[in-house]
């Protein structure tokens, strides 16, 4: 279990760093447009991971590795994309 | 118990934990009034609503920002919108997702009542929830009827004034209303600034309230009871926070990062500025979800004179559906005791796919009274012959032989696939006959081409995939039980005796 909240920790690191570096992206080119929008995807993705795990703790039950796995793949590609498109 | 509390220690385990604890004991938010909820509503097509909800409040946002530049006046409204794409830092993007959620809330709206009307979430005493459901519809379209013009772009002003002429033929009293309403002096001026506070002020207001008056009516009646069989432990209620609350967050951020993923990958383009000129040289065409009615007014029977008839019976399906509870009374809310709903529920889908897809492919072509006889009256024979087999199939057979009690997951799970496959068979079932009937048609009326033969041909080999599906489904209809050859020796020694296997 301990995995999970490791997981949970990371999600919440993962937030807080993308969410400082919208603040401070520019607004004046379009290549920060991509790069705000696949960074903003990337943490309402890792909002949704981090209610799915507090959910299923919730429930006393091991949240579904398939979707953390889904989940964290989803979010890595994301965010390479997001270094591709910038 | 959780670990933490029987030793005292709080481990990371609990980060989120710990997160909402704090915020409940600061904001008293689990002792809300709000009336807390069966464990089986955490299901996404419970929160359909929801998520339209969740659109909205994105349109809210990007609709504010967009009103900071723009100018609803007919020479600067496209110079405007303009500006918002190629100068606003993140304009395009912004008017991208304006789009696409507005979008999205008309597709969700039409789930979450098409679901509802499945489910029969409509019976007693949530007859007025539904009516106030539509209503909220009807504002829906109406934020779609009049944020399409508001670019002022050839193809929305020109299908605008197709639909501002229809006003004229609709039944007087609603016409004259309309007519006040929206179209004013009839000056362009006039009308773009009527439609522009229709979109921004009096619509967002009225759903508001009808959105408020539903949510009180929900926290009345509370969530409606499943239809199915559902286990104690599925039942046990839930607070609304943070468990209900928590989930539709979760739906909703889900939702926004599709949003963003899809205006990022088919970014918006605008079309030319409206003139005259382009207007005389182009076709007019409604935005996707007006197709339907687009279709229906250019059956050649509803020309001129017809207009009126074709317009009066679109206002008696949109009655229709808002007075519904009040006409199907009967207290059985049960899929299988409801075959005629059901039925008349699948026809409705199926004519409106089929007439939208048709509208989009026949901008502007006049549709014959046969054709559209066949078309429309081939699909609804056909989906109502289907859906009755399979209701049968289904439900009658499934009643009669399976042990009374819980379905098992497997049971379940395997009804799940069965039902989505089988409103995928009688979707694509109406679309390729249609299709078939359509092309079949043109053979007769234009005459025999290579292009229309092919066609022909290439929607029959469709017909044939469908069917060779429905005979798939049919083997699927061993409802969870494994392998064909499992599902062959239980016809040999009846459902009764599944056990034994």
């Amino acid at each position: 279990m301990k995995l999970y909240s490791l997981i949970v920790i990371l999600l919440l690191i993962l937030q807080a760093d993308v969410t400082g570096f919208l603040i401070f992206l520019s607004f004046e080119s379009t290549v920060s447009e991509n790069t705000f929008a696949l960074l903003l995807t990337v943490d309402l993705i890792a909002f949704a991971m981090m209610t799915y795990v507090y959910r299923r703790e919730k429930l006393h039950a091991l949240p579904s590795r398939v979707w953390l796995i889904l989940g964290s793949a989803v979010i890595a590609s994301v965010f390479l994309s997001s270094l591709i498109f910038t | 118990m959780p670990d933490s509390e029987q030793t005292g220690r709080k481990g990371p385990r609990y980060t989120v934990t710990s997160l909402v604890q704090w915020f409940d004991t600061r904001l008293g938010l689990s002792h809300s009034l709000f009336r807390p909820i069966p464990q089986y509503a955490i299901n996404p097509f419970y929160w359909l609503g929801a998520l339209a909800v969740t659109a909205f409040v994105i349109q809210g946002v990007t609709g504010v920002i967009m009103m900071l530049y723009y100018v609803p006046t007919p020479t600067q409204a496209y110079s405007s919108t303009q500006y918002i794409f190629n100068t606003v830092p993140y304009g395009r993007f912004l008017e991208t997702v304006h789009l696409y959620t507005a979008y999205a809330m008309i597709m969700l709206s039409f789930m979450h009542m098409m679901r509802g009307y499945f489910v029969s979430v409509q019976k007693k005493p949530r007859e007025l929830m539904w009516a106030v459901g539509m209503l909220m519809g009807f504002v829906t379209l109406g934020f779609g009827f009049t944020g399409y013009l508001l670019p002022w772009t050839v193809v929305s002003k020109s299908a605008t004034d197709v639909g501002l002429g229809m006003v004229k033929a609709l039944p007087s009293g609603i016409a004259s209303f309309l007519t006040f309403l929206i179209v004013g002096t009839g000056e362009d001026s006039t009308t773009l600034l009527r439609f522009y506070d229709l979109h921004v002020i009096l619509l967002p207001a009225v759903l508001l309230v009808l959105l408020a008056a539903k949510m009180y009516m929900l926290e009345t009646h509370g969530i409606s009871d499943a239809i199915t069989n559902v286990s104690e432990k599925k039942r046990r209620l839930i607070p609304v926070f943070p468990d209900a609350t928590v989930y539709v967050l979760e739906l909703a951020a889900l939702f926004g990062a599709g949003m963003l993923i899809i205006s990022l990958v088919f970014p918006l383009a605008l079309p030319p500025q409206f003139t005259p000129e382009l207007a005389a040289a182009s076709t007019p065409q409604p935005d996707w979800y007006f197709l339907w009615i687009y279709q229906i007014i250019k059956i050649s029977a509803f020309e001129t004179a017809g207009l009126k008839v074709a317009l009066s019976a679109i206002t008696v399906i949109f009655i229709l559906l808002i007075i519904l509870p009040f006409i199907d009374r009967s207290n059985k809310r049960e899929l299988a005791d409801r075959r005629v709903y059901i039925t008349l529920g699948t026809i409705f889908v199926a004519e409106l796919l089929a007439l939208t897809y048709w509208g989009l492919k026949t901008p502007g072509q006049i549709i014959s009274n046969e054709q559209a006889a066949l078309v429309l009256g081939g699909i609804a024979l056909a989906v109502a012959g289907g859906t009755l087999f399979l209701h049968n199939l289904l439900f009658r057979r499934v009643k009669s032989k399976l042990p009374i009690g819980n379905p098992s997951a497997s049971l379940r799970s395997a009804q799940a696939w069965t039902s989505m496959a089988f409103v995928l068979i009688v979707g694509l079932g109406a679309m390729t006959i249609g299709e078939s009937l359509n092309a079949s048609v043109q053979i007769v009326l234009g005459g025999v081409t290579l292009s229309n033969l092919v066609m022909l041909l290439l929607w029959i080999l469709g017909l044939g995939a469908v069917v060779f599906g429905s005979i798939f489904l049919l083997y699927r209809l061993d409802l969870g039980t494994g392998s064909i050859r499992k599902r062959v020796r239980l016809l040999e020694i009846g459902w009764e005796n599944d056990e034994a296997l």
